[in-house]
């Protein structure tokens, strides 16, 4: 059975609007308001009373609805170079022209900001310029690398540790707000929670047909990265997964015949999520996406264990933040899991280091798993680094590759 | 005799192929223009009248939505499909056209392993070397003769085709010989292939195919570049559609 739109799409949507309307709310109701980055430890904020509100989601909202170009051009003109991530472009933009998509203005200012270096470095520069445009305290929080071939040492834990405490005392000073330990442990049970359940619904994906594909988990991840720490987030994925569990039981998904199972690396192409309806079309359906799959990393263990010491751990093993052998081992189990056949790899222009490393990922997953890959070059909010026909036909040859030069042909009526 | 075609819509040229009983029968290449079907069923039908129940398979950047019944496949499996039936034994194809590149890794069997492609800029394709032709003011056959035999080259540093123009005519004024400058842009896109190369692995045996490969200054600046032999075709810019036409006998579509 094909099934199109989610039915807990609409609660998505509410939940969203929701967001973003108590960020434009937040002064009449004095709550303070923290810009964070994707990575950073929004548990510690939202226990302290604070809401945190996530530019890259604002971009990715951007790109979704076609304004990225003209926020971006306005930082090219103020001398940004287009070589910069999209996101902080875009966001520059937004910042220096007043513009955005909601409410036909840009972001309401913060009050503080928060940016944590476990995802790029681009982001500790934005924030800085931001922080200087709209005269905001900035903290940004050192999370050293973790390359391969090792754990997250001791040492790093006290520091990284020592680091959270310090934001704390910021965010205390700035908000007046202080942290009390039962509520973040509310907090931090609230975030396993949703982590739980998140990796329970990606596992449902297991199934044949898969109950959902790129589409639908791109979506839907909104909570998972901006309302983590919540009782709505937890209440919206015991949906989510209800009406996956649902699907799998009428053995239905967006591509109930899909011949490919397939696992996509890199942010989403916002602006052009007809590509992943093109797959569809060609009998291939996304069962995992290592983007979806990195937010399932959030637990924290229950009752006596250091609540700061583990968000020191969590954070400091984000994707974005470990060696490339772990991402493979982990890329490798998810191949294995969610029996996978083939690998689109987005390499995106903006986000240097999520691609960087993409094509030693490809070759391993050709040589030492067997299976065929592609490489399709985008952006995830800039359509002026993505052109549709070129990647149509790498795609294409992609699924030739896949079919086995014969079948290919044979199999795709005329 | 059985016959099948293939038909190879490029951004520039359009190609056209005939087999006869497994044999070359016609080729045909005109410029693709536009729309870019349009060409094709001209050739299509002042060489053969009706396609009627000949197999067809179309393939290049113009092969959706063509203006005749006709399968249609990629060119990285149609370049596969042409290369392996020339030189069974190739592992690696460089394939060079009008506006993009592309490096395809071959199975023993001819099956695609991997491909990389240029095709966001016209650095490294048959538009540069036009360009760089125009600047230099010779014929492309010339730019080619010329830089294969030049004694020694000048460094080209800049891959976009704006600014490589100006560093070849800045090298000219200031007087460096045309077959220095003309080797220089040669090794330059050369250079640039050879990093494609790198990407899906550079196998034992290299095939040049596309228009490209017909300039010998491009083959001599591979062969230096990549350090070992690399075979032409005779017809290198029909590879392609021969590949087209070698499906369509197989799947007799
Ligand atoms: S470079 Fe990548 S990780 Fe950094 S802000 Fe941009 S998209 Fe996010």
């Amino acid at each position: 059975m094909k099934v199109s739109r989610l039915k807990t799409g609409q609660d998505l949507k509410r939940l969203i609007a929701g967001h973003y309307a108590s960020a434009f709310r937040a002064r009449y109701l004095r709550r303070p308001v923290a810009w964070v980055t994707s990575g950073a430890p929004v548990e510690l904020l939202r226990a302290m009373g604070v809401l945190p509100v996530y530019p890259e989601n604002y971009g990715a909202l951007c790109g979704a609805r076609r304004v990225a170009v003209e926020l971006c051009e306005e930082a090219e003109a103020a001398g940004y170079r287009r070589d910069l991530c999209s996101y902080a472009r875009l966001n520059i933009g937004s910042m220096l022209s007043g513009r955005g998509p909601l409410r036909g203005r840009g972001l309401p200012k913060p009050d503080l900001l928060i940016a944590v270096n476990n995802i790029c470095h681009v982001v500790v520069k934005w924030w800085e310029v931001t922080a200087r445009h709209l005269g905001c305290p900035l903290y940004v929080l050192d999370v050293p690398f973790v390359p391969s071939g090792r754990e997250v040492t001791a040492h790093q834990l006290a520091y990284v540790r020592e680091g959270l405490e310090e934001m704390v005392e910021f965010v205390a000073r700035h908000t007046g707000r202080r942290l009390r330990e039962g509520r973040l442990r509310r907090v931090l049970a609230l975030s396993t929670e949703a982590t739980l359940l998140w990796r329970r619904i990606q596992d449902r994906r297991m199934a044949d047909p898969s109950p959902a594909s790129a589409l639908d988990m791109f979506t839907s991840m909104f909570p998972m990265v901006t309302l983590r720490g919540t009782r709505a987030c937890v209440s919206y994925l015991q949906r989510l997964d209800q009406e996956l569990a649902e699907r799998v039981a009428a053995g239905a998904g967006p591509v109930p015949k899909a011949r490919y199972r397939l696992l996509w690396d890199n942010i989403a192409i916002w602006f052009a999520f007809g590509l992943v309806r093109y797959v569809h079309q060609r009998g291939g359906v996304f069962v995992a996406e290592t983007y979806t799959h990195a937010w399932g990393e959030y637990l924290y263990e229950a009752g006596d264990g250091h609540p700061m010491e583990d968000l020191a751990r969590q954070y400091s093993r984000i994707l974005l933040n470990v060696g490339l052998e772990e991402r493979f081992r982990r890329m490798a189990e998810a191949i294995r899991r969610y029996r996978v056949d083939g690998v689109v790899f987005h390499s995106c222009r903006s986000c240097k280091t999520y691609s960087l490393g993409q094509l030693v990922l490809a070759r391993r997953v050709r040589e030492e798993l067997g299976l065929p890959t592609v490489v399709i070059e985008a952006d995830m909010a800039d359509p002026r680094n993505y052109a549709e026909g070129p990647t149509r036909t790498r795609l294409d040859a992609f699924f030739e590759i896949l079919e086995g030069r014969l079948d290919s042909v044979k199999g795709r009526g005329s | 005799m059985s016959k099948a075609v293939g038909v190879d819509i490029g951004s520039v040229t359009t190609k056209v192929l005939v087999l006869e009983g497994g044999r070359v029968r016609a080729t045909f290449a005109r410029r693709t223009g536009s729309p870019p079907g349009e060409t094709a069923a001209v050739i299509l039908a002042q060489a053969l009248g009706s396609t009627d129940g000949l197999p067809v398979v179309v393939t290049g950047y113009g092969r959706v939505n063509v203006p005749f019944p006709a399968r249609d496949v990629t060119e990285i499996t149609c370049h596969a499909r042409g290369v392996h039936h020339l030189f069974p034994e190739a592992s690696t194809v460089i394939e060079v056209g009008g506006q993009d590149a592309k490096v395809i890794r071959l199975a023993r069997d001819g099956r695609v392993l991997d491909f990389a492609m240029n095709d966001k800029c016209a650095a490294g394709t048959g538009r540069f070397l036009e360009v760089m032709a125009g600047a230099l003011e010779v014929s492309l056959e010339e730019l080619g003769s010329l830089a294969a035999e030049a004694q020694g080259a000048v460094e080209i540093s800049n891959m976009c085709t704006v600014f490589a123009e100006s560093e070849v005519i800045s090298h000219l004024a200031r007087g460096e010989p045309r077959d220095r400058v003309a080797a220089g842009v040669h090794l330059a896109i050369a250079k640039r292939l050879s990093g494609l190369a790198r990407r899906v692995g550079l196998g034992e045996v290299v095939v040049f195919t596309g228009g490209v490969a017909r300039n010998v200054g491009m083959r001599w600046a591979l062969e230096q570049v990549l350090g070992r032999e690399v075979l032409v075709p005779e017809e290198p810019l029909y590879t392609g559609a021969l590949g087209a036409a070698l499906l369509a006998a197989e799947l007799g579509v």
